[in-house]
């Protein structure tokens, strides 16, 4: 069996660091904390107007304050001595150092119990129920089922077995109220004598209201899945058409790319071939000059051999038609012989 | 007395006397006089070797003789007569060997027409002891790479005394090798290297020397590795160097940096040949090949295949390379040129390599070697060594000249080393074949790929051009090797339009300066040789 905490757990230490926010500020004069309580208190009497209250585990007296604030006879126990004396003035003496444990001292139109039994022994759970049932008929009890990484939390259960085991003790949970606006978990139990029929059909209600629900909604969740299911592939088949368009165009840019390197690549060989021809022309330009110089130079030495050459022949020339011219003469008066020879043969 | 243009180094070391005396001969008939010469005898036994030289020395200023006190060996000789020259440049004379008498006119020459050269090498041959002229080896014009294979340089070497000195002249602990060392150091500094090509410089065949055999000094060779390992280190480029299969040519093994991504683009038209009696489907098997042969997974291979490429042979593709394929369909009318390009554009790497679909790789770690030695700034492109399917050579690297445009080694037994062991060495070349080529991308694009106009032959040549006239070397890698199925009796046909086409860019070919032309007749100067022996 675990066991239960004691008062020596609720130090300041747990009220101002741990706890409750951590802000060191769980006090009357906080403006949040005593907005919160005093309409928590309003809202309890609106719905089941108490004349006397007794709060069950009240810790600074926040609550027991804010339902005498709001004309109620409240008080409150708790076994944090530490709790109890730093509680506000104005509530102080409404408040006294005591277990639920111990039977309550009277009986109340309401006792609340919230957030309490969860830090209790299983076994003084039991009692402070014993306890409180004989102390009322009406119950606003709430107990966390969850937090169990809270140190003081050795007794968490669910709501259901707590409403059980006060179930066993005579009280039954009004379903017609809703304390939601305390905890999720908040519920008022109210002493009844109430046939297993009366039971049936209280809880019957709520789970029909529930199962209502429930069926609507996971239809609703059905539709909703449809219509993502169907919009998510409108969208794929849109996405997939963008990227397959995108693929394609990609690769049309690619061939582009690729088509214009390769008219730079032959450019280039254009120009590095234009380049060499010309170099190369250059060359055999600046040869044939040479070749043309030296032509020229050997045309010049031929030209003047030419010269001489032909002024030799003129000589030459001017020299033979003066033999020639003296031959003719020569010719044309024959010799004594042949004159004497014409005599004599009579021609 | 102003300080001489040429200041001629000889260690000497007990030279037969009268083999110096053609050595003297050699010098004292040179056509420039404007020289010092410096022998640093090196304790020879024989005295008549010193007489002989104080001799020559009383009778000319500019001889000096420098008699070490302790034998010292090659290398603390030739420094000794480096820290005595007082010439601008230093020129290299063995002790038995001969100069042509218009070796220092010829450099002298060159040294007015280039004023920033630091280092100048011209072609040599030999001289047995009869005074017969033979082995004459025709070089190329500077190569850093062929240095690295061997001590192509050699003689006849005339460097600027300035930069010798800089580089802290010969080195010890490289006996045998130390002038390869000194080259190396020297190219990695010289502004400007000139090859001469004419030979000046006839190296004596003696038995035991170098010439003659390198076999008789191994630890030549070891010291040879040892200075292009420092030389390889010095300009940080990752590789190991080892022995070729004939001493004095070293073999370089580069490391490609594995981040480096490689594009192989593959041209094709899916097409079946028999090949050594079987029939394959050429493009796959070439696939499988070369990822087969090379463990550089930063990979792609890109295929652009004409729409006649059955579909199965576009899926055994993707079988064979898996995620490394990239298919690029080409539809338009054949064009080598333009789909080379288009898959170049389509590749992604940083080198791009040229592959015909009509080859087998043989070579392990190919893809690393034809591509690492680009990591180079100024190595445009790189290619292999191809043989036919009889094994023999079908490609060592082209050379334009005579007209031409040549496959020089064409036709020669795969196992051959080639003249001056051109094929078993890495070298730079005028070209290389696209059948397989490696390019940098930037190269690449930079020259404007390959030339559409051209869509079946010379393509490749065209290119060659364009990235030499880049300023960029083109290096043949004899280590990686492949096979090229390319017919040997199925000629393409060659039009005059193609040829023209390259000839109005580039001009006709005359002289190839990587690969001179053997069948030149030799020298006159040959004969005047002849009379000294």
């Amino acid at each position: 069996m675990s066991e239960g905490t004691r008062s020596e757990d609720y130090s300041g230490t747990y009220y101002d660091d741990a706890h409750l926010g951590g802000y060191d500020n769980y006090s009357w004069d906080n403006d949040e904390w005593r907005g919160f309580f005093l309409s928590l208190a309003e809202r309890v009497v609106g719905i089941v107007n108490p004349r006397t209250v007794l709060d069950v585990g009240c810790a600074r007296g926040l609550l027991v304050q804010a339902m005498v604030n709001r004309h109620v006879d409240a008080t409150g126990i708790d076994i944090s001595e530490h709790a109890v004396e730093s509680a506000h003035d104005d509530v102080r003496a409404r408040l006294r150092v005591a277990s639920a444990t111990e039977p309550l001292d009277a009986r109340y139109d309401l006792v609340t119990c919230i957030e309490v039994l969860e830090h209790m022994s299983p076994l003084d759970a039991q009692a402070a129920i014993d306890n409180i049932a004989a102390a009322t008929d009406l119950v606003l009890f709430s107990s966390s089922p969850v937090d169990h990484d809270e140190a003081t939390h050795v007794n968490t259960r669910p709501t259901a077995q707590w409403a059980a085991w006060f179930a066993e003790r005579g009280f039954f949970r009004r379903t017609d109220v809703d304390l939601s606006f305390v905890s999720p978990w908040a519920v008022l139990l109210q002493r009844s004598d109430m046939t297993a029929h009366a039971i049936v059909q209280r809880y019957e209600e709520q789970f029909a209201r529930v199962n209502t629900e429930l069926v609507a909604k996971r239809s609703a969740l059905l539709e909703s899945h449809r219509r993502i299911g169907s919009l998510n592939e409108q969208l794929e088949s849109q996405v997939s058409g963008k990227v397959a368009q995108q693929a394609e165009l990609v690769e049309r840019w690619q061939a582009e790319v690729l088509d214009a390197r390769h008219h730079l690549l032959t450019t280039r060989d254009h120009v590095v071939g234009a380049e060499a021809e010309v170099t190369r022309l250059t060359l055999d330009n600046k040869k044939l000059r040479g070749d043309l110089t030296r032509v020229r130079k050997q045309l010049g030495n031929v030209r003047g051999r030419l010269k001489q050459v032909r002024q030799r022949a003129q000589t030459l020339e001017r020299k033979n038609r003066r033999l020639a011219d003296e031959a003719a003469a020569l010719r044309s008066r024959p010799s004594f012989a042949r004159r004497a020879a014409r005599k004599v043969l009579g021609r | 007395m102003n300080a001489p243009l040429f200041s001629i180094v000889t260690p000497v070391y007990e030279p037969p006397v009268d083999v110096l005396g053609d050595t003297i001969a050699s010098v004292l008939a040179q056509e420039c006089e404007d020289w010092e010469w410096i022998l640093v005898d090196d304790c020879s036994p024989t005295q008549a070797v010193r007489d002989l030289i104080r001799d020559h020395s009383a009778r000319d200023p500019r001889i000096r003789l420098v008699e070490r006190e302790t034998n010292g060996h090659i290398v603390a000789a030739s420094n000794d007569g480096i820290d005595a020259a007082r010439g601008e440049f230093i020129v290299l004379l063995d002790h038995d060997d001969l100069l042509t008498p218009d070796a220092l006119a010829v450099n002298a020459e060159r040294i007015r027409t280039f004023d920033d050269v630091d280092y100048l090498y011209s072609d040599e041959d030999k001289v047995d002891a009869e005074g017969n002229l033979y082995d004459e080896f025709r070089k190329p014009d500077w190569s850093p790479e062929r240095l690295r294979g061997q001590m192509y340089t050699s003689h006849l070497s005339v460097m600027r005394t300035e930069v010798v000195r800089r580089v802290g002249g010969f080195r010890e602990g490289y006996d045998g090798s130390q002038d390869h060392d000194l080259a190396l150091r020297v190219s990695e500094v010289a502004r400007r290297v000139v090859h001469i090509p004419e030979v000046l410089y006839h190296w004596r065949a003696v038995a035991g020397s170098a010439s003659a055999d390198i076999n008789a000094k191994p630890y030549a060779t070891i010291a040879g590795a040892k200075a292009v390992q420092d030389h390889l280190d010095r300009l940080g480029l990752a590789a190991e160097v080892g022995q070729g299969p004939v001493p004095g040519h070293y073999r370089i093994t580069r490391r490609l940096d594995p981040d480096v991504r490689v594009s192989v683009v593959i041209p094709t038209i899916g097409q079946s040949d028999l090949i050594w009696g079987s029939r394959r489907v050429m493009v796959v098997e070439a696939v499988r090949s070369l990822l087969a042969r090379t463990s550089h997974d930063n990979l792609e291979v890109v295929v652009v295949y004409d729409q006649p490429t059955p579909e199965q042979v576009l899926r055994d593709l993707e079988e064979v390379a898996g995620d490394k394929l990239v298919l690029h369909r080409f539809t338009r009318p054949f064009n080598y040129s333009e789909k080379m390009n288009v898959g170049c554009l389509r590749a992604t790497g940083e080198r791009l390599v040229f592959l015909n679909d009509d080859v087998e790789v043989i070579s392990d770690g190919w893809l690393e070697q034809l591509v690492a030695p680009l990591d180079e700034t100024d190595v445009g492109m790189t290619g292999a060594r191809l043989y036919f399917s009889d094994d023999t050579v079908q490609h060592a690297g082209h050379a334009y000249g005579r007209g031409h445009y040549l496959h020089p080694f064409r036709d020669l037994p795969r196992q051959s080393y080639g003249p001056f062991g051109a094929l078993i060495i890495n070298r730079e070349a005028s070209g290389v074949t696209a059948a397989c080529a490696a390019m940098r991308r930037d190269t690449f694009v930079e020259v404007g790929g390959f030339c559409e106009a051209l869509p079946a032959n010379f393509n490749d040549v065209d290119l060659c051009y364009k990235v030499r006239r880049h300023g960029q070397r083109i290096v043949f890698v004899a280590p990686v090797e492949l096979y090229h199925f390319e017919s040997r009796s199925r000629e393409r046909a060659v039009h005059d339009w193609e040829r023209d086409i390259v000839r109005g860019r580039w001009g006709l070919p005359h002289d190839d300066p990587f690969v001179p032309d053997h069948r030149r007749a030799p020298a006159k100067r040959g004969q005047a040789a002849r009379r000294s022996a």
